[in-house]
């Protein structure tokens, strides 16, 4: 048994045995803090790449909102709004005349009904 | 950096100690469980802290010799974290059901020290630290993410594998020593 240990292990390791036999408990800690340490890199690394990865995140998401909020400005007060502005501007000149026949035509037709009334009783 | 990796090169990197491949873990991942998280009574801020666990408890059995990814690495990542979360949950409020093998398959950490023990790993980190950057490095590296020695010579750019191991062998020697001479003068 022996020997097949030695022959399996090289000088530093087998020391390395030896240790481990006589001062289990210590080198259970050493091991044990070093996976504690080792788990603490990790959380750190891990923790900068998802604040990297959320920055970028929202980053897009901003730069996305800020591409949307310019072609909503152009479409919407350079186009439709003007477009609107004009047609109903233009409704507004051609029809007026009428509008207003229409207007003063349905103020004596509620005058004239009136009078008949009064009339009638 | 490539723009994507298939899941078994994340697996192989992560098993030659190369942890900086976990950001490409976020995209294919991070989006279900945060919507998952937020769709059982969770916040951002709990699926970025839920996600980061089942990236630990990913790495953990990734390392191992055994492990086997039988899904895509997103199913596993979402499924990890979906446990993490009901264990979560169970802590706020106790009435949440969650079954044992759920419970074990999370539980991957097997360092279990006696409460007498785990009050000294302050002293024992202590003297690690003052042991020096690159004995904690290869401690760490040996210990924590289960490299070879040639791996680590090649990470920290010695010169051979027993280069490492002679250094690991003077580092665990002056750490044990001096965790001694404290232990000696109380």
């Amino acid at each position: 048994m022996e020997d097949n240990f030695e022959k399996n292990v090289d000088k530093f390791d087998s020391e390395e045995f030896i240790d481990m036999k006589s001062d289990r408990k210590v080198i259970e800690q050493i091991v044990y803090a070093a996976q504690v340490l080792g788990e603490r890199k990790l959380r750190s690394e891990l923790k900068e790449m998802g604040d990297r990865y959320h920055k970028r995140k929202q980053k897009i998401y901003w730069m996305m909102s800020v591409a949307a909020s310019i072609v909503l400005i152009v479409l919407f007060y350079f186009q439709f709004p003007k477009g609107d502005d004009v047609m109903v501007r233009d409704v507004l000149i051609e029809e007026a005349p009428t509008l207003m026949d229409s207007a003063t035509f349905e103020a004596d037709s509620v005058r004239e009904s009136t009078a008949a009334d009064s009339i009638s009783d | 950096m490539p723009l994507s990796i298939s899941d078994g090169d994340i697996i192989q990197k992560l098993k030659a100690g190369d942890t900086y491949v976990f950001k490409y873990c976020y995209p294919i991942a991070f989006p279900q469980v945060k919507s998952m998280v937020q769709k059982h009574g969770g916040i951002s801020q709990d699926a970025e802290d839920i996600f980061q666990e089942a990236l630990i408890v990913f790495y953990r059995n990734a390392i191992r010799d055994d492990f086997e990814l039988t899904a895509a690495l997103s199913t596993y990542i979402y499924a990890v974290s979906y446990r993490l979360w009901l264990k979560q949950l169970r802590k706020r409020k106790p009435s949440v059901e969650i079954s044992d093998a759920e419970d074990r398959l999370v539980d991957t950490f097997h360092f279990e020290l006696a409460e007498e023990e785990s009050d000294k790993l302050g002293e024992v980190l202590e003297v690690m630290e003052s042991a020096g950057k690159r004995c904690k490095e290869i401690l760490t590296l040996f210990y924590f993410n289960k490299l070879k020695y040639g791996p680590i010579a090649e990470k920290l750019g010695m010169k051979d594998e027993r280069a490492v191991r002679e250094q690991k062998y003077r580092c665990m020697k002056r750490i044990k020593e001096a965790i001694n001479q404290q232990t000696s003068g109380r």
